[in-house]
């Protein structure tokens, strides 16, 4: 049997497998379409409510406490987070437009939208995505956990301990996980831009 | 005069009626969970409404389908797979690895329904890029077409049609006839 006959007869029983029929009426398409776009919105909702219950937290602590360096740090952590949210928001846009902004879909070849996806996900586990999260989120959290630890008296600052522990244990954490995360990315564009160079 | 609203469901409705079963064949070929796989049908079919809103002809309709269809799973599947770390293959590897149905070409003497589990899983295992060549290639769309779909020159997806062929034969070698040999 040659390649040729093996395959075709493959092909055609692949074309011939059973399917059973799946259609969508147009009322339903636009119903999922307001389904996901309300989904879509409710996943957002909770990344701000998380963002205000955070501010509200910390700016009681800036209003209740009196030591000047847990009010500083404070104000570090209020920041560091709302960077972060912000950061998470604007990721979660960008998937969200290529989830119901269905036309570049159409328009763009699959080596280009595979390359692009990856180096999206890859771009916001390195380089400035990566190191402004932790340079805004990791010292604010040092400078709130040791204010704590100094400012307060013994067992008031156990917590400012917690926190400067886990924070000291969660920075070479973050940068690791997010170093495998892009690494695993890049390897996957990698093996895509062979393919591209190949066909030079 | 037709408004854009109408154009767009008839559209969809012609892409459904001509390719819906390749749609249902390159969804099962993504998602093996049955759930997962509906919901990638769903999310097909409505990035497929959704972008028939645009369409322009500037490309046959043909293309623009199944870069859609196969630009939606690529996406749906980049998004379930975060965090997880499957290992995925190109066509050259899953030659040279053997594996899936290479024991004594035992295609031959199992059922059609087998032989279609055997295919389908062996293109689970693929890179994203070479799994939509293998099922544009099966759903008989040739080396050009397949080049528009995913911007792989048609020469090198020849060159690939070429291992899958060998795969195929090698691998599922009378897969189609029930004959016990």
């Amino acid at each position: 049997m040659t390649s040729d006959n093996g395959a075709e007869e493959v092909r055609s029983m692949w074309q011939e497998q059973p399917c059973a029929p799946f259609q969508m009426t147009p009322p339903e398409l636009r119903r999922k379409m307001t389904r996901l776009q309300r989904q879509l919105l409710i996943r957002d909702s909770i990344v701000y409510c998380c963002c205000l219950v955070e501010i509200a937290a910390f700016g009681w602590m800036l209003i209740a406490l009196p030591q000047w360096m847990l009010r500083i740090g404070s104000i570090l952590v209020i920041f560091g987070m709302a960077f972060l949210i912000a950061q998470i928001v604007l990721d979660q846009r960008k998937r969200k437009l290529a989830r119901t902004e269905a036309s570049g879909l159409g328009t763009t070849n699959s080596l280009a939208f595979y390359r692009d996806e990856l180096a999206r996900q890859r771009d916001f586990h390195r380089g400035i995505w990566l190191w402004s999260r932790i340079g805004a989120l990791f010292p604010a959290l040092l400078v709130f956990g040791f204010a704590a630890v100094i400012a307060l008296p013994y067992p008031a600052n156990l917590p400012g301990y917690v926190v400067l522990g886990v924070t000291l244990l969660m920075l070479p954490l973050a940068i690791c996980l997010n170093h495998i995360r892009s690494r695993n990315y890049q390897c996957r564009i990698n093996a895509v831009s062979k393919i591209m160079k190949a066909q030079d | 005069m037709p408004t854009v609203e109408s154009t767009q469901d008839e559209l969809y409705k012609e892409a459904v009626a001509s390719y819906g079963p390749a749609l249902v064949r390159l969804a099962r070929a993504w998602e093996f969970d049955e759930d997962a796989r509906k919901d990638l049908l769903q999310e097909i079919h409505l990035a497929l409404w959704r972008s028939f809103k645009t369409f322009d002809a500037r490309c046959s309709e043909r293309t623009w389908i199944y870069r859609v269809a196969h630009n939606a799973a690529t996406s749906h599947v980049l998004r379930s797979r975060r965090g997880r770390s499957i290992p995925l293959v190109s066509i050259e590897e899953i030659e040279e690895q053997g594996g899936i149905a290479s024991e004594n070409h035992i295609a031959a003497t199992v059922e059609r329904g087998q032989v279609l589990d055997r295919l389908y899983a062996l293109i689970q295992r693929l890179n994203p890029i070479d799994r939509q060549v293998i099922l544009l290639y099966l759903d008989g769309i040739d080396a050009a077409a397949i080049g528009d779909v995913t911007g792989i020159s048609p020469g090198y997806v020849a060159t690939k049609i070429h291992r899958i062929k060998t795969i195929l034969a090698e691998r599922f070698r009378n897969g189609g006839n029930h004959d016990q040999r």
